[in-house]
């Protein structure tokens, strides 16, 4: 039995290769039926976003050096070899799990911890169920990267993270103003990084924008971009108090804000408090304005800090999805290395039942002249002495099966019962 | 059996009081999830202690001190778990736990001293009922209104000294708090006037005077003043920040006073315990 997935991601492929690799929707029921007509894929997944393309498979004799599916994806995306070979990456058996997991939780995206990936996830595996496609292992293995995927949504707080100085701003302004919408926030100055914050505000639900910068031009072209409004730099003063959130990030060389025109805002304001984001260098904020009572003013190294916690809340949220994976990983090949036991217990049972069938017509020939009552306690008896027999082994069996050296009882029980288990895949399955 | 059960809600208020605590150090989602489970069901045993208690005497439990603190000890916590419900306010677990718990406590400990006073004929009549229940509602509100109130001057100091976020990010934001309290003590104020009003009347009715300046009428008049203060200045005149949370903080405080402190006075008309 084994498991691979074959596929591009953003880390290993850039958007050009990407693109030209992309199953749509339509396309996917055809990809689906022909990867499982191919040789040795006795179940297939295919797993398309816009950051991956993975494709996969299951099947007991699935060959580690066959290159048919990357023939597959080379004919389905007329590729050459050199386009996509130096991109695609292959996963086997505990790496394919494991890279399943990772991606299900949200370890592998781009952004880290993001949600969508899990419902694309939950997609794919309802897809190849509706093509009849997917089969007990992969199926199993969905499953088990679902399951992990919600943990990781409910149990940590990964995703909700980012380690950028404008995402903390917005995760400050949060924990004073709840939602963004109806907030209006001002941006002083034309710097990038007041762009960038301004923008990540806007992202969360910022609406009101306005912009006020010494150059009025400059001023007007940053406040388009927001749909916002442009303020002349000789009067954003008089409209600080209706603002909620500052932005500054000017290049002067001095305070161009200082204690007491805020405190005349927040006054004029009664008391609703004040976000102000100082992303200058030199700094545009007087620092003594953090003294107001109800206005909250952080600067770079503030929100440089801010950063730093939420990395190390993000580490710590790594340590626990770690945590989850492995345990499912362990879980799931309990039960994977179980399945390798189902054959050889088929062949066992079927040997002592050949024995003592063999066996018990002989006896019969012997004496002809036994009643029905008596052939019949004669096939309990057999029966009965049979099935105690092997019942301790085949349970020893099955557990041995799921320890990571079970491969080896497996093949000790075949040598000494000179079992041969039938190969064949849905024979195999159909045993249960 | 009633006994047990109080205790039972007790412990299990304490633990969800710790496991509020822990996940405020640690993040870890699952003990909030946990803590607000354990709470509901600490809610419940309570509410079955109260119940339980109810049938054993034969009538509602809330006339004896310990019953009336044990009461809003249970009213909190439900106002805590809607509020949960509806806006998630699982920052402030860890301070109504807090005083539920210790409001139990209490309860527990003065059981035993408190005797129902309700035979003196004195207490039959509608506006003593009236004004037991209408101020029995509007205290277990206001303070629920310091629990959120509270929270929002921790996470305002927070954000204020700039210590590390990862903690008070589990906190609700500012105004959640500050809109909660308002719409908290706007439901209470109505009720803590209605009981105002029918304590006055029933005074009028046993004592003749309808007021006197004693302590307890003095002070219950001083919390109806701050909480009226705070609704003017907050719902009609648009203040807000953290000096008029404050007065959250101090009408509480009062409410405390008048409730309980008065009762260790020697002097005035109204210690009944």
């Amino acid at each position: 039995m084994a498991i691979a997935v074959i596929g591009v991601n953003f880390k290993t492929a850039p958007v050009e290769i990407r693109e030209r690799i992309v199953f749509h929707e339509e396309k996917l029921p055809q990809a689906l039926k022909e990867l499982s007509n191919i040789l040795h894929v006795e179940e297939t997944v295919i797993l398309s976003t816009c950051h991956r393309s993975e494709i996969y498979v299951a099947g007991p004799n699935l060959p580690r050096k066959d290159h048919s599916i990357i023939r597959f994806l080379q004919n389905i995306f007329n590729l050459s070899e050199e386009e996509c070979l130096p991109f695609i990456y292959r996963y086997h058996e505990e790496r394919a799990v494991r890279h399943i997991f990772n991606v299900a939780s949200g370890v592998d995206s781009m952004v880290l911890g993001e949600a969508q990936i899990l419902g694309q996830v939950k997609q794919a595996r309802q897809l190849a169920e509706t093509y009849g496609t997917i089969g007990r292992i992969l199926d199993r293995l969905f499953r088990a990267a679902i399951e992990v995927g919600k943990r990781c949504r409910h149990e940590t707080t990964l995703g909700e993270n980012s380690g950028s100085v404008s995402h903390a701003a917005v995760l400050l302004a949060k924990r004073i103003f709840s939602t963004l919408e109806g907030r209006t926030a001002l941006i002083i100055g034309a710097g990038e990084m007041g762009r960038l914050t301004a923008k990540s505000l806007v992202k969360e639900g910022l609406t009101d924008i306005w912009v006020t910068n010494r150059t009025i031009s400059r001023a007007e072209t940053l406040a388009k971009e927001f749909n916002g409004k442009a303020i002349n730099f000789s009067d954003f003063l008089q409209h600080l108090w209706k603002v909620d959130i500052v932005i500054s990030s000017t290049g002067a060389p001095h305070y161009i804000l200082h204690s007491d025109v805020v405190k005349q805002a927040i006054l004029e304001r009664r008391n609703a408090p004040m976000f102000l984001i100082d992303l200058a260098m030199p700094r545009d904020l007087d620092p003594k304005i953090n003294q107001i009572g109800n206005v909250y003013l952080y600067d770079l190294d503030d929100l440089e800090e801010v950063v730093t916690e939420e990395n190390r809340e993000r580490e710590t949220a790594i340590l626990q999805v770690r945590q989850f994976i492995e345990t499912e990983l362990i879980k799931f090949f309990s039960w994977y290395h179980s399945l390798g036991a189902v054959p050889i217990i088929k062949a066992l049972k079927e040997q002592v039942e050949d024995i003592r069938q063999e066996e018990t017509n002989k006896f019969l020939l012997k004496f002809p002249d036994l009643s029905l009552k008596e052939r019949t306690a004669l096939e309990a008896l057999t029966k009965g002495i049979i099935n105690k027999i092997v019942h301790q082994p085949l349970v020893q069996l099955k557990e041995f099966a799921a320890e990571p050296e079970g491969w080896k009882y497996l093949e000790t029980a075949k040598a000494l019962f000179d079992l041969t288990p039938p190969l064949d895949y849905k024979e195999r399955d159909a045993s249960g | 059996m009633a006994n047990i059960l109080q205790w039972l809600a007790l412990g299990s208020y304490g633990v969800a009081h710790f496991l509020f605590i822990g996940n405020f150090f640690t993040g870890k989602k699952t003990l909030i999830n946990m803590a607000v489970k354990i709470t509901a069901i600490a809610c419940f045993i309570h509410f079955v202690a109260i119940i339980t208690k109810g049938t054993i005497i034969g009538k509602i439990p809330i006339v004896t001190l310990s019953e009336i603190i044990s009461g809003i000890a249970f009213l909190i916590m439900c106002i805590y778990l809607e509020l949960h419900r509806r806006i998630k306010l699982e920052g402030i677990g860890f301070v109504t736990t807090f005083l539920a718990a210790m409001a139990l406590l209490v309860s527990i400990m003065i059981e035993t001293q408190s005797s129902p006073f309700m035979t003196n004929p004195v207490f039959n009549g509608i506006w003593f009922g009236l004004h037991t229940t209408a101020l029995f509602l509007s205290y277990s509100i206001f303070t629920a209104a310091f629990s959120t109130a509270s929270v929002y001057l921790i996470q305002e100091r927070l954000l204020k000294s700039k210590t590390k976020p990862g903690i008070a990010s589990r906190l609700p934001s500012l105004n959640v708090l500050d809109v909660t309290t308002n719409n908290l003590v706007t439901f209470a104020f109505p009720l803590l006037t209605i009981g105002l009003i029918a304590g006055i009347l029933w005074a009028g009715q046993i004592w003749k005077h309808y007021w006197e300046w004693e302590p307890k009428q003095t002070l219950a008049l001083l919390t109806w003043l701050i909480y009226a203060f705070y609704l003017i200045a907050r719902t009609i005149m648009g203040w807000k920040g953290r000096q008029i949370i404050l007065l959250n903080v101090i009408g509480f405080l009062l409410i405390l006073t008048t409730f309980l402190g008065v009762n260790l006075c020697t002097y005035g008309k109204h210690k009944f315990i």
